[in-house]
C-alpha cells in the first residue's frame, strides 16, 4: 500500500499504485516503483489526466487524434459525431504549433546529493531530475523544443533545445549521465543558455541556491531582459528548512568545507528565520526581475510542484 | 555569622565545581554532519552568537548556584535572629533557678512560678529534632524531650540550696559540649547578684528574670553558741543578721527547753542572748526571724553542750597553773576532784607538764608509754620561738620547749600542719606544743614565765580553762554547712541521727545532707558532735545584679524579660534555620534552569508549529 498525497501535509486516502495518480504520492515512493523514464511517464500521465484544462495550447490548433473520454475533460471537446455514430465518449485532441523554446538548467553541485534522510527521501539532485524529467515530457509533448543545461563549476552537459520524439530520452540520457560536481558556478551556465535560446523561450533553472546570489541574480535578469520567462525553483531539503540532529554537532559543508559546531535545539529558531529571511530575499530578487520563484522541498509530490511549475512558466492548469 | 547544622556536608560544594569541569574538560568532539546550508547556520551564527553564548554562560551559572543550594541546604545552614517557631534544631540547656531565694514572693507570686512559666514556654516551642537539658539548683544536668523536662519543670519546688550561677553555666556547657547543634543556654533566674560568678567555656547566654524590684528581705547569716561545752549556768548565743540594709526584725532564740528570748536586730548587725542555766548534754538552739517575703532564711538551727565543771586536782607548786585553778573553781568552772589530774601524769585524765627536773623525764615517757601515749618528750628544743596564733591560743613567746616526738609514722609525716585528727593542738614554729592522744594532753613548756610569756598574760586562764574542760575531753565536732555541702565525720563515728531517723555511717567518711536541721554525730551510744545544716546566707541577699554585671562574667550573654523567654531562647544561639529557604532557592534555580535549556527547544517548537 502506498500513501496518496491530495495535497502538501494532507494524508488522503490509501490507494494502490495502480490505481493510484503518481504525480500526487510520496516521490520517495514513486522513485521506487522503477525507473526514471518509466516513472516519470507515470507521472505525467496523472498529471495530464487531473489538469481540468487541456495542455494543448497554441496559436495554430490542428486536430491530431481522438482518445477516450476521461473525467474532467471539458466537454466541450467532445466529439459530439463520433457520439452519436458510435455512441462513445471521445474527445479530440490537437496539436499546437513549436511556439515554445525551452532550456532546463540543473545544479547538479555537490551540495544537491543531499538528503536529510536518505531512507525516506530523494536527495536534492534525484528530485529535481525527476521533477525536470517530467515537466520535458509535457513541454515535449506540446512540440515545445526543450533543451538541458547541468553545471556545478562549469556546465557539465548541454542538450540544445529540439522538439524531436527522441529529444525526451536524450535529455534522460544526459541527465543520468552527468556526474555530480563539488562548486557550484551559476552564471557560466545561465550565459550558456543566452546562447541557445535565440528567440523568446522559457529558462527553468533548478538549484538549492547555495551560492551567492548576485553573479546568479545578473545573469537571470540578463536573461529576463532577453524576453525569456524565467522559473526558479528552489529546491530544498525539509531537513534544511527546519534545523534537526544530534545534541551536539559540528555541520560541514560538503562543497566549501565551512564548519560550524553547535547545538540544533538551541539555534533551530534563529536557523529556521535565517532560512526564511534568505527565501524571502530570493523571491523579493526574483519578483522585482519578473521572474517566477517558487520554493520545492523534496517531500512534495511531484504533481504539486510541477503545477506549480507550469502555472508560472506556462499558464497551465 | 552562618552556621551549619552538619558543616562535613559542606565538603559536597565540591560537586558544585562539576558543571564548570564538565564545561571545561569533559566537552566530546561533536560527530560531523554534512549539511549543505551550513552557510545559514554560519549566518545564524553570526547573528545569535552573542545571545547564545550568554544563555551558555547563565545556564552554566544556575546549574553551578543549582548544586551550591542544594549542598548548603544539606548541611543545615542557620543564621542568627531566629524566632521560636523557625529556629534552627539546637541545643539547649535551660538553668531554672530553684535556689532558696526562688521561694522570696514577690508580687504575690513566689520568684520560681514567675520562672516555671517562661520555661514552659521555652520546652513548649522545642522542636523534636532540638536537644534539651534541663538544670536546677541539685546541679544535675537532666537530658530528655520536651514533654519530659516539662513535666520535670512542673515539678520542680524552691530547694533551701544556693545555686551558683556560673558554675550552673559551666556544667550547662559541659553538658552540650560533644552536640554538633548551636548551643546556647538560658538562665532563668532572680539574678542575685551574690549568685553571679566567673562561668568556664564559651557560648551563647540569654538570661531571663522577673522585672520589677526585688522585695526587702532579712535573714540570719549565721548562729553562734561560743566555746562549749557550756557550765551548768549556760551560755550567751550570737545570731548575725544579713539582708537589706536598715531592715529590722524582731528575733527569738530558743535554747533547749528554756523560754525564747526575743530582741530587736538589723540588717549587718548581731544579735546577742543568754541562754539561762541548763543541765548537761546536747540541747538544740534556734534563731527564728519574724516572717518576711522569703521565710526559708528566717530560721537557723545549731546545738550547744553543757557540760558539769571538770573534777580537777592540781600541785600547790605549779604556782601559775595552781592559781589559774582557783580562779576557775572560784568561778565554777572547775570542781575539785579526781578525774583530771592537772600538770602532771595522773591516773585518769591529764594535762601533763614537762618535769622541772630534767633527770625525771625519762620515768615520765616510760610512764607515758605505760598508759599507751603515743607521744614523748625528746631533747630541749634549740632557741627560742613563738606560739602560732590560732583558735585556740594566741602569740606568746617561749624561751623553752621540749620537743613533741610521736610514735606514729602518719602523726609524724602530719606533723607541720595542726589539726586534731593528727593529735597536734598547739605549735610552736611549726612544731608541735600541745599535743592530745586520749585523755592525755602533753605540753612542750612548763607554764611557768621561765618557759614562755603566757602565764601572764589575760589569756592564760581561758586557755586552762581549755584544757581542762574542752581539750581533755576530747574535740567536740560542731559543723555548720548549708545543705547538700560535704563535711568529713569524725574518725569515731558510726551514725548520724536527725529526728530520730539514724542512718549508719563510716567514721572518716565524708556525709552530706540536702535537709536542713541538726545531725547529732554518734560514736556507738555518745553523740560526739552536730552538723547543723542550714541555708546558704548568701540566699538572703536579694539584690539582681546588673546587666553590666552579667555581661562582664559572661561576655556575650543577652539580658531578656521574660515575656519573650522562647523567642529570646531560640535566638540566643542565634540561628535561624536556612534550609527552607534554600530548597526554595535550589527549586527557583531549577526552574530558570529549565527556562533557559527549553528556550530554544521552545522555539524550535513554535517554529514548527
Amino acid at each position: 500500500m502506498t500513501r496518496l498525497y491530495v495535497g502538501r501535509g494532507m494524508p488522503a486516502a490509501v490507494a494502490s499504485p495502480s490505481t493510484a495518480r503518481l504525480d500526487l504520492l510520496d516521490p520517495a515512493e514513486v522513485a521506487r516503483l522503477g525507473g526514471l523514464e518509466v516513472v516519470t511517464e507515470g507521472i505525467v500521465e496523472g498529471f495530464l489526466a487531473g489538469l481540468h484544462r487541456s495542455p494543448r495550447r497554441g496559436f495554430s490548433v490542428e486536430f491530431a487524434e481522438h482518445r477516450m473520454y476521461q473525467p474532467g475533460d471539458e466537454p466541450r471537446y467532445l466529439d459530439w459525431r463520433l457520439l452519436a455514430r458510435s455512441d462513445r465518449l471521445y474527445v479530440k485532441q490537437f496539436e499546437e504549433e513549436t511556439n515554445l523554446r525551452a532550456m532546463l538548467v540543473l545544479d547538479t553541485s555537490r551540495s544537491m546529493e543531499w538528503s536529510g534522510a536518505p531512507e525516506i527521501r530523494l536527495t536534492k539532485r534525484m528530485y529535481s531530475e525527476r521533477l525536470l524529467a517530467a515537466l520535458a515530457l509535457v513541454l515535449l509533448r506540446q512540440r515545445d523544443a526543450t533543451g538541458l543545461i547541468t553545471f556545478d563549476e562549469s556546465v557539465r552537459r548541454l542538450v540544445p533545445p529540439r522538439a524531436r520524439h527522441t529529444q525526451w530520452h536524450l535529455l534522460l540520457r544526459e541527465l543520468m549521465a552527468t556526474p555530480p560536481g563539488r562548486g557550484t558556478a551559476a552564471e557560466p551556465a545561465l550565459r550558456r543558455v543566452v546562447e541557445q535560446l535565440r528567440r523568446r523561450g522559457l529558462v527553468v533553472f533548478v538549484s538549492d541556491l547555495l551560492f551567492d546570489p548576485p553573479l546568479a541574480l545578473t545573469a537571470l535578469r540578463f536573461l529576463r531582459h532577453r524576453g525569456h520567462q524565467v522559473l526558479v525553483l528552489h529546491v530544498m531539503d525539509p531537513d534544511e528548512v527546519e534545523l534537526r540532529g544530534p545534541a551536539e554537532a559540528r555541520y560541514e559543508d560538503p562543497e566549501s568545507g565551512q564548519a560550524v559546531v553547535l547545538r540544533p535545539a538551541d539555534w533551530a529558531d534563529a536557523y529556521a528565520r535565517t532560512v526564511q529571511t534568505a527565501v524571502n530575499e530570493w523571491r523579493a530578487a526574483c519578483r522585482r526581475q519578473g521572474i517566477s520563484y517558487e520554493r520545492v522541498t523534496t517531500d512534495t509530490p511531484f504533481g504539486l510542484a510541477l503545477r506549480q511549475a507550469l502555472v508560472r512558466s506556462t499558464g497551465l492548469a | 555569622m552562618i552556621g551549619f547544622a552538619a558543616p562535613w556536608a559542606l565538603l559536597g560544594l565540591a560537586a558544585a565545581a562539576f558543571p564548570v569541569l564538565l564545561h571545561l574538560f569533559a566537552r566530546r568532539e561533536p560527530p560531523t554532519v554534512l549539511f549543505p546550508a551550513t552557510r545559514y547556520l554560519a549566518e545564524t551564527a553570526r547573528a545569535h552568537h552573542r545571545r547564545l553564548t550568554l544563555q551558555h554562560w547563565l545556564l552554566l551559572l544556575v546549574r553551578t548556584l543549582l548544586v551550591a543550594a542544594l549542598v548548603l541546604a544539606a548541611a543545615g545552614p542557620t543564621l542568627p535572629s531566629g524566632g521560636a517557631a523557625t529556629h534552627a534544631p539546637a541545643a539547649l540547656a535551660i538553668v531554672l533557678d530553684n535556689s532558696l531565694s526562688s521561694a522570696a514572693i514577690v508580687g504575690g507570686t513566689p520568684v520560681l512560678e514567675q520562672l516555671r512559666g517562661p520555661a514552659r514556654a521555652i520546652l513548649s516551642a522545642a522542636h523534636t529534632d532540638d536537644v534539651l537539658w534541663l538544670i536546677t539548683a541539685d546541679g544535675l544536668p537532666r537530658r530528655g524531650n520536651a514533654a519530659s523536662l516539662r513535666t520535670l519543670a512542673d515539678g520542680v519546688t524552691p530547694v533551701p540550696w544556693r545555686l551558683d550561677l556560673g558554675a550552673a553555666l559551666s556544667l550547662a556547657r559541659e553538658a552540650m559540649a560533644g552536640e554538633r547543634l548551636p548551643q546556647s543556654v538560658v538562665v532563668l533566674s532572680d539574678l542575685q547578684a551574690s549568685a553571679l560568678s566567673a562561668a568556664a567555656g564559651a557560648g551563647p547566654v540569654v538570661v531571663l528574670h522577673p522585672g520589677g524590684a526585688t522585695v526587702p528581705n532579712l535573714g540570719i547569716a549565721e548562729i553562734s553558741a561560743g566555746r562549749q561545752p557550756w557550765g551548768p549556768d549556760g551560755g550567751r548565743v550570737e545570731a548575725a543578721l544579713v539582708g537589706t540594709p536598715d531592715r529590722r526584725a524582731a528575733l527569738s532564740v530558743v535554747v533547749g527547753s528554756r523560754p525564747p528570748r526575743r530582741q530587736l536586730g538589723a540588717s549587718g548587725g548581731t544579735v546577742s542572748a543568754s541562754s539561762g542555766s541548763l543541765p548537761p548534754g546536747w540541747w538544740p538552739v534556734r534563731a527564728e526571724l519574724e516572717p518576711d517575703e522569703l521565710r526559708s532564711d528566717d530560721t537557723r538551727q545549731t546545738a550547744v553542750r553543757v557540760a558539769e565543771a571538770a573534777r580537777a586536782a592540781w600541785r600547790r607548786e605549779d604556782r601559775f597553773l595552781a592559781t589559774a585553778s582557783e580562779v576557775l573553781l572560784a568561778n565554777g568552772r572547775l570542781a575539785r576532784g579526781a578525774d583530771l589530774s592537772l600538770g602532771a601524769l595522773g591516773p585518769g585524765a591529764s594535762i601533763v607538764m614537762p618535769p622541772a627536773d630534767p633527770a625525771v623525764l625519762g620515768a615520765l615517757n616510760r610512764a607515758l608509754a605505760g598508759r599507751g601515749v603515743s607521744w614523748r618528750y625528746g631533747d630541749l628544743a634549740p632557741g627560742s620561738g613563738a606560739t602560732d596564733s590560732g583558735a585556740v591560743l594566741g602569740r606568746h613567746e617561749v624561751t623553752r620547749r621540749y620537743a613533741l616526738q610521736t610514735l606514729r609514722r602518719k602523726d609524724a609525716q602530719a606533723l607541720g600542719g595542726s589539726d586534731a585528727v593528727s593529735g597536734v593542738l598547739i605549735t610552736v614554729g611549726g612544731q608541735p606544743w600541745a599535743v592530745r592522744d586520749g585523755n592525755t594532753i602533753l605540753l612542750g613548756s612548763r607554764l611557768e614565765p621561765e618557759w614562755l610569756s603566757l602565764p601572764l598574760s589575760a589569756e592564760f586562764v581561758p586557755f586552762v580553762d581549755f584544757l581542762a574542760n574542752r581539750a581533755v575531753r576530747g574535740e567536740i565536732v560542731l559543723l555548720d554547712v548549708p545543705p547538700g555541702d560535704p563535711v568529713t565525720l569524725p574518725d569515731a563515728a558510726t551514725a548520724v541521727v536527725r529526728d530520730g531517723r539514724i542512718r549508719t555511717v563510716e567514721g572518716g567518711s565524708p556525709f552530706r545532707s540536702s535537709e536542713t536541721g541538726l545531725h547529732f554525730i554518734l560514736a556507738e551510744r555518745d553523740t560526739i558532735g552536730v552538723v547543723a545544716v542550714n541555708p546558704d546566707p548568701r540566699e538572703s541577699a536579694l539584690p539582681r545584679a546588673q546587666d553590666s554585671e552579667i555581661r562582664r562574667l559572661w561576655p556575650g550573654a543577652r539580658v531578656a524579660p521574660l515575656d519573650r523567654a522562647a523567642e529570646a531562647a531560640y535566638s540566643a544561639g542565634g540561628r535561624a534555620d536556612l534550609r527552607g529557604a534554600f530548597l526554595m532557592l535550589a527549586g527557583l534555580l531549577a526552574l530558570v534552569d529549565a527556562v533557559l535549556a527549553s528556550a530554544g527547544a521552545g522555539r524550535t517548537a513554535r517554529s514548527r508549529s
